[in-house]
């Protein structure tokens, strides 16, 4: 087991991550005060019950995605599918009594565990050695970089290191509970928790604009061809 | 409190959330005409997104809210600019966008931020406004050499009537026979018309819209639009794309309220005639034709069917399609007003599009922008391959005759 100290090290890097996470976006929310009204000329509309269930499918399938690149929208969607799967699995380590639907599922989300890093290595190879992109976001892989380690640090704990995973979870209570106790000080465990903490610093502000982007545009679409023809 | 130093004051709430939303993947690229001719990723959709992300933060971030604002890098900036003006401002990148990015829209705000700046517009696109005030029209031509001496005096031009016609300054300088065609098929449909004289028949404010200059349109928005209510205008006809778009989606906004009046393309109006027998074709057209899809009418406004409907009822005409067609047409170059200032770019993505058409054994291009119409032609100046282009009204005037009912 570590210490205590190493214990509120852990607990304020977690603490600092969230703050980021959420200064962000109240940054984002505070910068809304300096733009103008809007002026998307034309493309104002009502929002339909039909228009909502649409832009939910291009959201939930990123089917914009698909229309232009299905081989990448392969690889994405399945990154985004079992890492949604991996952050709930994980649920059971913040949440006492664990609630039903989290454990049921733990199955199916280390069975994600094991895709995860598969699907990051695909868009990876997909984008660098089959399409050979010429345009590469740095920042971009370096978040694949980051999700890759976490996912197979991930991995060692789960399948070599073999953690007891009751202190684990004592230890993430602990933190949320503004009361940080001891936790392991297996250096995989701890750099698997340090990088999660900088993923969520730096998570890309896309996680929560996109769906607005993408609804917008589906209502612009329904939109465009009243725009010159009559209903 | 609003912030003069912001980088946000030009971009309305929704468009601050999508320079968020971009996820810099890329795809983009593929569908951008300057990166076809440049393969310069620097000046690439993605990369204008991030680096005015970087002028945000560097304002308006948590940072510069806690320590004050950071100097901007000199170089990024000028970078930017030269990036946001070198684009066509086509839209193809937003209509590709995987987060659906209204980019059509997004880069005349993101150059009108650089105009407040002091940093845009560029070369002549900067005499814009100067140049309107003086003349009414970007090209500093007069007034009087606007329809004269070609318009056709065959064509009577009523004094009030419920269709009013607009020519537009690019078709009336620099493609005549596109408003010669307009004028000679809105006669041949036996439709009253009129239209504005040339000393009143100002620009539409389009030019200055995409270049990010902001000042007169409201000014001109109102003068075109009080002086076509006086004439008693129902429905105002246009045949510029880019003029249809600023007219349906902008000038409510600058005139404040809705407009007295519809606004239709030339090719709504055509279809429409030919469809009720108002306007017939006589004789017939043995020809492949190929029609290209102006990005401010297929893009802007959802002009698609209507072109097409019309080639295809010239007796004899076989249409033909480019790889990218409707929505997701290529720019031919003329887009955004960079054709002024990166005047190589525009012409080598006006040769995609001619040697496409030419590929594909058309015998004709046929055009619906004065824009359009202007470049392909300066682009096949010089070029290996040619082939004949031709406006769509120019080409149904010449054929058409007048309905029996």
């Amino acid at each position: 087991m570590g210490t205590r100290e190493l214990g509120i090290a852990l607990a304020a890097c977690m603490y600092i991550a969230y703050i980021a996470f959420v200064g962000k976006i109240v940054m984002r929310l505070l910068t809304l005060r300096n733009t103008s009204p809007p002026f998307d000329g034309g493309t104002v509309s009502e929002i339909t019950p039909m228009t909502v269930l649409k832009a939910m499918g291009d959201i939930f399938f990123f089917s914009r995605l698909f229309r232009v690149n299905p081989r990448l929208w392969f690889g994405e969607f399945f990154f985004h599918f079992t890492f949604s799967l991996v952050l709930l699995r994980h649920l059971k380590y913040v949440m006492d009594p664990v609630p039903v639907w989290v454990s049921a599922l733990q199955t199916p989300g280390l069975c994600a565990g094991y895709l995860l890093p598969l699907s990051l290595l695909f868009i990876v190879i997909t984008k660098l050695g089959i399409e050979r992109k010429e345009y590469v976001s740095s920042y971009n892989f370096s978040l694949l970089g980051l999700l890759f380690l976490i996912s197979a640090t991930g991995l060692l704990i789960k399948t070599v290191i073999r953690l007891d995973l009751v202190s684990i979870k004592h230890f993430m209570l602990s933190v949320f509970r503004f009361a940080p106790g001891v936790p392991s000080d297996n250096g995989v465990f701890v750099l698997h928790y340090l990088m999660a903490m900088i993923l969520l610093a730096c998570l890309p502000t896309h996680i929560y604009a996109a769906p607005f982007s993408v609804t917008e545009a589906r209502k612009r679409e329904e939109r465009l061809s009243l725009l010159m023809h009559e209903k | 409190m609003k912030s003069k130093n912001s980088f946000t004051q030009c971009l309305s709430p929704h468009q601050l959330i999508e320079l968020d939303a971009c996820t810099q993947c890329g795809e983009c690229l593929r569908y951008c005409p300057v990166q076809e001719v440049t393969g310069n990723p620097s000046i690439s959709p993605p990369e204008k997104i991030r680096m005015f992300r970087e002028f945000i933060k560097a304002t308006s971030g948590l940072r510069a809210s806690l320590f004050g604002p950071r100097d901007i890098d000199r170089k990024l900036l000028e970078d930017f600019v030269k990036a946001v003006y070198e684009c066509t401002a086509c839209g193809a990148c937003g209509q590709h966008c995987t987060v659906g990015i209204f980019t059509q829209r997004l880069w005349p705000m993101l150059r009108r931020e650089m105009v407040r700046r002091g940093l845009g517009p560029l070369g002549p696109q900067a005499n814009l406004s100067k140049i309107i005030a003086k003349t009414g029209n970007p090209y500093d031509k007069p007034a009087d050499e606007r329809f004269s001496p070609w318009f056709p005096e065959s064509v009577r031009v009523s004094e009030k009537a419920d269709i009013g016609y607009y020519a537009g300054c690019t078709s009336a300088y620099e493609a005549q026979p596109m408003v010669k065609g307009d004028v000679v098929v809105l006669g041949a449909a036996k439709e009253p018309f009129t239209m504005l004289p040339p000393e009143e028949e100002v620009c539409c404010g389009f030019p200055l819209f995409i270049t990010g200059q902001h000042d007169m349109l409201e000014d001109l928005t109102k003068r075109l639009v009080n002086a076509y209510e006086a004439r008693g205008v129902k429905v105002l006809i246009c045949s510029c794309p880019c003029c249809v778009n600023i007219m349906a989606r902008d000038w409510p906004i600058f005139y404040g309220q809705e407009l007295p009046f519809k606004i239709r393309h030339i090719s709504q109006f055509a279809a429409d005639a030919l469809q009720k027998g108002r306007l017939t074709i006589k004789g017939e057209l043995n020809e492949r034709l190929i029609y290209h899809d102006p990005c401010y009418l297929s893009r802007g406004v959802g002009i698609i069917e209507e072109p097409r409907m019309i080639l295809r009822s010239i007796p004899g005409v076989h249409l033909l399609e480019f790889e990218r067609h409707g929505l997701d047409s290529r720019c031919c170059g003329a887009g955004g007003a960079a054709r002024k200032v990166f005047h190589e770019n525009a012409i080598a993505i006006g040769r995609l599009t001619i040697d496409e058409a030419v590929e594909k054994k058309a015998d004709r291009l046929v055009i619906n922008c004065p824009a359009c119409y202007a470049k392909m032609h300066e682009a096949m100046q010089g070029h290996d391959k040619q082939i004949r282009i031709t406006d769509i009204m120019e080409l149904l005037g010449s054929l058409a005759g007048g309905g029996t009912s």
